[in-house]
């Protein structure tokens, strides 16, 4: 599905991560550790069309998506990707209801997708709080919401930066669950972590050190 | 998009509110002041054309303001002697001079009237003053049972004056005075009406017959004549007002291009207000909501999307303002000019609706380009907002 090459990514003078190269399959989980400033926002947002690489390319579906106008990968990360970001980063003029249905507004799809919003809300324990603003909401609830915009249009990718950063560990085990369950009904989950549980989950577990991404050796951190 | 464009509006709605109650301003004393100088303008033209006279000679006892008498053409009930006629016109440098005869008022419920009306007598043979007026021309004088009407005089083809019919053979173009509101007989006629009423009757006891009488004599000054001499000429031959058109069309234009000017200079400063809220509101959120934009872009939102998103926000908050503010500009211009009424005697003719039509949609396009104006700074560089910024940023803005 997605197929990462020899991605690299410099910032002025400074090599954040070289050679990077990563395969991820319909139905796969891959969650990625690493120190923090290593570069695995970085990496996601390579991956998520948020920024170009220096070199290398993104291929999805066997196209080169990196090479695109800013429009068109406009439109790929509309159709293809949910995220969570590291910061729930909702709309905070918009309610919990009108920020998930953001993507939907921008592919003109709303009234069909409204019934949708509504149902992922309350299926996260949210019905209640369906016409809140932001700034009336709890760290777990934007988290919440956050993560119900990523599955509004049912993308086939799924994004996830540190979703359960700062969540008390039943809510964190929530919203991990909703998105390791995604996976398993077929799509692709990357996911940035500092939750050795959480990274458990994940099919595939990498570690991005030194600029580098290497398979995480359990048994190393173990012993 | 609209519901991303109404729901910013709606959620900021202390910022919407503000924006379009300045701009709505601005536009409502723009709209105002505007349709309040065509309607000067249209009345100082109106009254230039209808005096078609230099000189205006009334009675010396007349105490109404010259202005009045000369631009509103609100007659007067106070006469002099009908050989004052050929006094005047034997001055030397008097071109042409022909009398009037004002009689009186008629109320609405007299006669088969809608609104009161005063009742003049003019000489055809002599006039040039009425005749440009009267719409449909003819060569002969108005018989003894015929009358002119003014614009705004609602009657048909007959008229019932203090229990004498007349025909009305002819009808004024709208003049924007009170000659609108009068009707017009032959001298003789109107001084023999004015003879039986008994409102005048007392006037009558003093002045003498109305059959000797003039109200007013209008003086044309032959074209190389001093206008000076021919007014001294006429104050020589008895105690008279002598209104001088020019002098009081320039008093009356200074006096109301200055309340122009000022009016005028309010529309300016809250036009220029309106415009820094436009922009100051445009220009802050090219920081404040950058990151919201580029949440938009990294959910799948095209570059232009964007453009189009702030613009669209520019245009609704501009337009809304302009709509509102064409109004209260309405109500503006009316309240103004009740007031300014109130302390000035000046001719004035509405605007037309298409005058008013055409200013509407210009002040509203007007403001829908400046409203794309203060949009464009926001949108060019929101439409360049980095999707990955909002990776590194807060969690809610």
């Amino acid at each position: 599905m997605l197929l990462i090459r020899n991605v690299k990514k410099n910032y002025g003078g400074d090599s954040i991560f070289s050679g990077i190269s990563l395969e991820l399959k319909k139905g796969r989980s891959l969650a990625v550790t690493g120190s923090s400033g290593g570069g695995k926002t970085t990496l996601l947002s390579i991956v998520g069309l948020l920024q170009q690489p220096t070199s290398g390319l993104v291929q999805l579906e066997g196209r080169d998506v990196t090479s695109l106008s800013p429009d068109a990968q406009a439109a790929v990360r509309n159709q293809y990707y949910g995220y969570v970001f590291q910061r729930s980063r909702l709309v905070g003029s918009l309610t919990a209801l009108e920020n998930v249905m953001v993507p939907a507004w921008l592919n003109r799809s709303g009234r069909d997708m409204e019934k949708r919003a509504h149902s992922l809300l309350c299926g996260l324990g949210l019905g209640h709080r369906l016409h809140h603003r932001p700034r009336e909401l709890s760290l777990g609830q934007l988290r919440r919401v956050a993560l119900a915009r990523a599955l509004l249009l049912e993308p086939p990718i799924l994004l996830a930066d540190e979703p359960t950063n700062d969540l008390d560990p039943v809510l964190a085990d929530e919203v991990a669950g909703r998105l390791f369950e995604a996976a398993k009904k077929g799509n692709v989950l990357m996911m940035i972590t500092h939750d050795p549980a959480v990274a458990a989950r994940a099919d595939d577990v990498y570690e991005l050190e030194d600029g580098k991404l290497r398979i995480k050796d359990f048994a190393r951190d173990v012993g | 998009m609209w519901g991303l464009v109404w729901k910013s509006l709606v959620h900021r709605r202390v910022q919407s509110l503000s924006t379009v109650l300045v701009v709505g301003m601005s536009v409502a004393i723009l709209f105002s002041v505007a349709l309040l100088y065509e309607g000067m303008a249209n009345g100082m033209e109106a009254a230039r054309q209808r005096l078609g006279a230099d000189i205006l000679v009334i009675p010396g006892d007349v105490v109404l303001e010259a202005g009045t008498v000369l631009f509103t053409g609100a007659p007067v009930n106070a006469y002099f002697p009908a050989t004052v006629l050929n006094a005047i016109r034997d001055v030397p440098g008097v071109g042409q001079a022909t009398p009037q005869f004002f009689s009186q008022t008629l109320p609405e419920k007299c006669c088969n009237l809608t609104l009161p009306v005063r009742i003049i007598g003019f000489d055809s043979a002599s006039d040039w003053v009425i005749s440009p007026w009267i719409k449909n021309p003819g060569n002969r004088p108005l018989g003894t049972e015929e009358a002119i009407v003014g614009s705004r005089v609602d009657v048909q083809d007959k008229l019932l004056l203090l229990g004498r019919p007349f025909t009305v053979v002819n009808v004024l173009e709208y003049t924007g005075t009170a000659m609108d509101y009068s009707v017009l007989l032959s001298l003789d006629v109107a001084r023999e009406l004015a003879h039986h009423s008994e409102e005048l009757g007392s006037v009558w006891r003093t002045a003498g017959p109305p059959e000797n009488l003039l109200s007013a004599v209008l003086v044309k000054v032959a074209p190389d004549a001093d206008r000076e001499a021919v007014i001294a000429g006429i104050h020589a031959q008895g105690y008279f007002r002598v209104i001088v058109a020019t002098d009081v069309m320039q008093q009356m234009r200074k006096q109301l291009i200055l309340l122009l000017t000022l009016l005028g200079l309010a529309g300016l400063l809250t036009l220029t207000a309106s415009l820094l809220q436009l922009f100051v509101r445009f220009y802050s959120q090219t920081m404040e909501r950058q990151s919201e934009w580029g949440l938009y872009l990294a959910m799948g939102a095209a570059r232009k999307q964007i453009a189009a998103l702030i613009a669209a926000e520019a245009l609704c908050l501009s337009v809304s303002g302009a709509l509102g503010g064409l109004v209260l500009g309405s109500l503006l211009y009316g309240t103004i000019l009740g007031v300014i009424r109130g302390y000035y005697d000046f001719p004035f003719g509405s605007p037309s609706g298409w005058y008013v039509l055409g200013l509407a949609v210009t002040t509203l396009l007007l403001f829908v380009i400046l409203g794309g104006m203060a949009a464009w700074l926001p949108a060019h560089r929101g439409s360049r907002s980095e999707p990955a910024d909002i990776m590194t940023r807060g969690e809610y803005n």
